[in-house]
């Protein structure tokens, strides 16, 4: 399975882009070279994009990110280490933006391709919850 | 890790998101008693509340890390450890 992880303050495709140019693994989740054999028949692409307004109506400007950046890369690792052997996939891309990100900007991409839609759809499910419970990020509203 | 009886060990607290702000810093360095053996996390927490009282209202929600894993507050403790508060997440 192709798999890149990247925390960082750049947008979400400039981030999937500068992990590929640092030589990080993965690269075919970019160029989409990882399709070309033909098994993939799932290309999954998930955005959690900034709201408008918090729960209680308060508007806002937008979210700022903070994380415990080692930890969290390394968490995001532990994760699709345990989806791996759950479902079989050919790729996973895991981009987590922080500093501000404005509403109606994305802050997290979930880039999965399999060969067939069930597992694709389940492992972003499980990944996202799984985000949500273990990776040390936090957002402050502005 | 072995320690020296009598001795004590430096270890460093980050922390983070309403910790960092209610402590109004990122990271508290500790000196720990190791006469009774290596301390652990619990030790270091016990240590953080008192030098810095502001963070004992979250602790309750806080998980641990040493590194970047998480631990339990049975985890001993070694020189230099570097540990993480880690309020709950809100990533995504």
């Amino acid at each position: 399975m192709e798999r890149i992880v990247v925390v960082t303050e750049a947008p979400l495709e400039a981030a999937l882009a500068e992990g590929v140019a640092r030589g990080e693994p993965g690269s075919g989740l970019l160029t989409a070279s990882v399709v070309a054999d033909g098994a993939v028949g799932a290309w999954l692409d998930f955005y959690g994009v900034v709201r408008a307004a918090e729960p209680d109506g308060t508007l806002l400007a937008g979210l700022d990110y903070e994380a415990y950046v080692p930890m969290a890369v390394h968490q995001l690792h532990l994760l699709l280490d345990r989806l791996e052997p759950r479902y079989p996939l050919s790729g996973v891309a895991v981009v987590h933006r922080i500093g501000f990100v404005p509403v109606g900007e994305p802050s997290l991409l979930v880039r999965i391709l399999s060969p067939h839609r069930e597992e694709a759809l389940a492992a972003c499910a499980q990944l996202i919850d799984e985000l949500k419970r273990e990776v040390p990020i936090w957002k402050h509203p502005r | 890790m072995t320690t020296v009886p009598g001795s004590s060990i430096d270890v460093q607290v980050l922390l983070f998101a309403q910790v960092r702000l209610a402590a109004g810093a990122g990271r508290v360095a500790l000196a720990l008693e190791a006469a009774a053996g290596p301390p652990t996390v619990a030790d270091a927490l016990g240590a953080l509340v008192a030098v810095c009282p502001a963070v004992a209202p979250h602790l309750p929600s806080c998980r641990v890390a040493l590194g970047v894993d998480y631990v339990t507050p049975e985890q001993p403790l070694g020189p230099g450890d570097e540990l993480a508060l880690i309020p709950p997440v809100q990533g995504g």
